[in-house]
């Protein structure tokens, strides 16, 4: 039997052996089988398709450290201790400069917003103390069993009630996905994914059983309003808040899944486990863009995707073809205001990679994390322009952005025309590099809760 | 806007179709004039009062324009077309 298998593949073994049968005694919820997929509930022009947009040559995509996929960890191994001496040196001087001229973005009821919006997350851990945990054992009653459907349906509600946007599910293929894990967490811990029976942490590794298949990718929404503020503290600060309100969703959801009875593998910090984005693709809760992040039907740029991996079999949910690749073709507006010039200009997604710290294997705008990342030493913060400016980082309260939606998805060529619209509507004047709106201007608007509106999500299920 | 702002204004639409199938006699193509131009008319207001809401004060103002001035041109030849025609005959 192959190494590592999806519930298809051990079916199909296990048909082989003719022991299909002999099944009946272990019924648990994955045994209930269904090749069903669970569809989140969509417009229509929103396909779900077997492939995702983005073209994947999952021979050439190996299983890789966290550290390298992003100049986030990697950035001092790209450049010279000189020239990252000199960067740190522009942002202290910067920052001192903005906050004591009182640069709008950079005042100090800015900078004490930022402080205060990167506080309040509960600390990250791969599995959950398992003493905490209310198992279903401990309180002597047997796991929670139900449909692969079922079982997607209530950790969705479940999550989305935690502040979780949408949620999405990945079965794991040893030839595919499975390859989305990373080889070596941020902390540099080894991921192994081995036949145990329980997921354990060492000194140096972590252990992934190889029958936890089932991962949960999950969105959490970002303020638009705040974000359009970027490249300053108060723009991205609702990045932080969002990493933070992650944080409880994820020890929520560890919580929750245990109590059914089930394990569940979280980021053990900020972007561990396996690469975001991907399976955010994968899932269908977005498709790949030119900034190279999801960019989702329902927020646009406005997200973070979190994961959680679990043994309790659920129904995967599809890639989905909403148009969004195909619009960001003719679309190059967050490269255009990107200030580094670290994005992609070209009309294709391409195979190449730009530089070691991406991941190839697949067909993308690859982005040139190292100027991005020496920007960000200059505003101080992490910039964000690429996810205010994108057209689809709107709040869908006007129904012209429905039709924008239905355009995108259904008529192509259209997309350019549609972009020049948005540029007319939103952003006529906004210099490139700089904020769309001052940020002394939010502190006087009425904004809802976290600033996000949780009416654009999708709420029932089909 | 308001669901009763909604109903005031879809009660105002209401009658104003019912006075034109009534009182005035609109050819087909009238129809279709009036019919679009009020769609249009419609659609610019909701655009104009999501916008506000989307705090994007200039979008609001250009999408009133961008749909509302062809849907006030469109209803206003469906409607006055058939008005003076009827003056004309009288
Ligand atoms: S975060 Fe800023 S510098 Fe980096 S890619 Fe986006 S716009 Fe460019
Ligand atoms: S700004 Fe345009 S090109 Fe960039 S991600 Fe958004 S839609 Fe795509």
């Amino acid at each position: 039997m192959p190494e590592s298998l999806t519930r298809r593949e051990f079916m199909k073994e296990l048909g082989k052996l003719g022991a299909v049968a002999s099944l009946a005694p272990m019924v648990v919820a994955g045994e209930q089988m269904s090749d069903k997929p669970y569809s989140l509930k969509r417009p229509s022009f929103i396909k779900e398709v077997d492939e995702p947009t983005t073209e994947i040559r999952w021979d050439e995509v190996k299983r890789i450290a966290e550290g390298e996929v992003t100049a986030r960890r990697s950035f001092s191994k790209y450049l010279s201790q000189d020239r990252l001496d000199k960067l740190t040196e522009i942002r202290t001087a910067n920052m001192d400069k903005y906050i004591k001229e009182g640069r709008d973005g950079y005042t100090l009821k800015d900078h004490a917003l930022k402080s205060g919006a990167g506080k309040g997350g509960v600390s990250r851990v791969f599995i959950q103390d398992p003493e905490k945990v209310q198992t279903p054992e401990k309180l002597g009653v047997p796991n929670w069993t139900g449909t692969p459907e079922e079982a997607t349906m209530i950790v969705s509600a479940a999550l989305r009630h935690y502040g979780a946007g949408t949620v999405g599910v990945t079965e794991l293929d040893t030839n595919t996905t499975e390859k989305l894990i990373y080889a070596k967490d941020p902390d540099g811990k080894e991921m192994r994914i081995e036949d145990a029976d329980m997921p354990e942490e060492g000194e140096d590794y972590r252990v992934i059983p190889k029958k936890a298949r089932w991962m949960i990718t999950y969105t959490v929404q970002m303020s638009e309003e705040a974000m359009i503020r970027c490249p300053t503290h108060l723009g991205s600060q609702t990045t932080s808040l969002t990493y933070r309100r992650s944080q409880n969703v994820q020890e929520r959801g560890q919580f929750f899944l245990g109590g059914l009875g089930y394990m569940a593998m979280g980021e053990s910090s900020t972007n561990a486990l396996a690469i975001a984005p991907a399976f955010g693709v994968m899932s269908g809760l977005g498709e790949l863009s030119r900034y190279n992040r999801l960019l989702t039907p329902e927020y646009g740029s406005m997200v973070r995707v979190f994961k959680i991996l679990t043994d309790l079999p659920m129904a995967p949910t599809k890639p989905i073809d909403a148009g969004l690749l195909e619009y960001c073709k003719n679309c190059t507006k967050c490269a255009d205001h990107c200030p580094s010039k670290a994005l992609s200009f070209e009309k294709e997604p391409t195979w190449e990679t730009v530089g070691g710290w991406n991941n190839p294997g697949h067909k993308a705008w690859f982005e040139d994390s190292v100027k991005c990342r020496s920007y960000w030493y200059e505003t101080g913060n992490n910039c964000g322009i690429c996810f205010a400016v994108c057209p689809f980082a709107s709040k869908n309260l006007a129904s012209f952005s429905k039709v924008r939606d239905y355009m995108a998805a259904t008529v192509p060529a259209f997309d350019g025309t549609l972009k020049k619209i948005d540029d007319l509507l939103y952003t006529p004047y906004t210099e490139f590099g700089k904020p769309q709106k001052t940020a002394e201007s939010w502190w006087h608007e009425n904004h809802p809760d976290y600033g996000i509106h949780t009416d654009q999500t999708v709420r029932e299920t089909s | 806007m308001s669901v009763t702002l909604w109903l005031i204004l879809g009660a105002v639409v209401a009658l104003g179709f019912y006075f034109a199938a009534t009182k005035m006699k609109l050819t087909w193509y009238e129809w279709v004039l009036a019919v679009l131009g009020t769609i249009l008319i419609l659609f610019a207001i909701q655009n104009y009062s999501a916008s506000q809401l989307e705090l994007e004060p200039r979008a609001a103002g250009l999408l009133l324009l961008i749909f509302g001035l062809p849907g006030v041109i469109l209803a206003a030849v469906g409607f006055v077309l058939p008005f003076l025609r009827a003056k004309k005959a009288a």
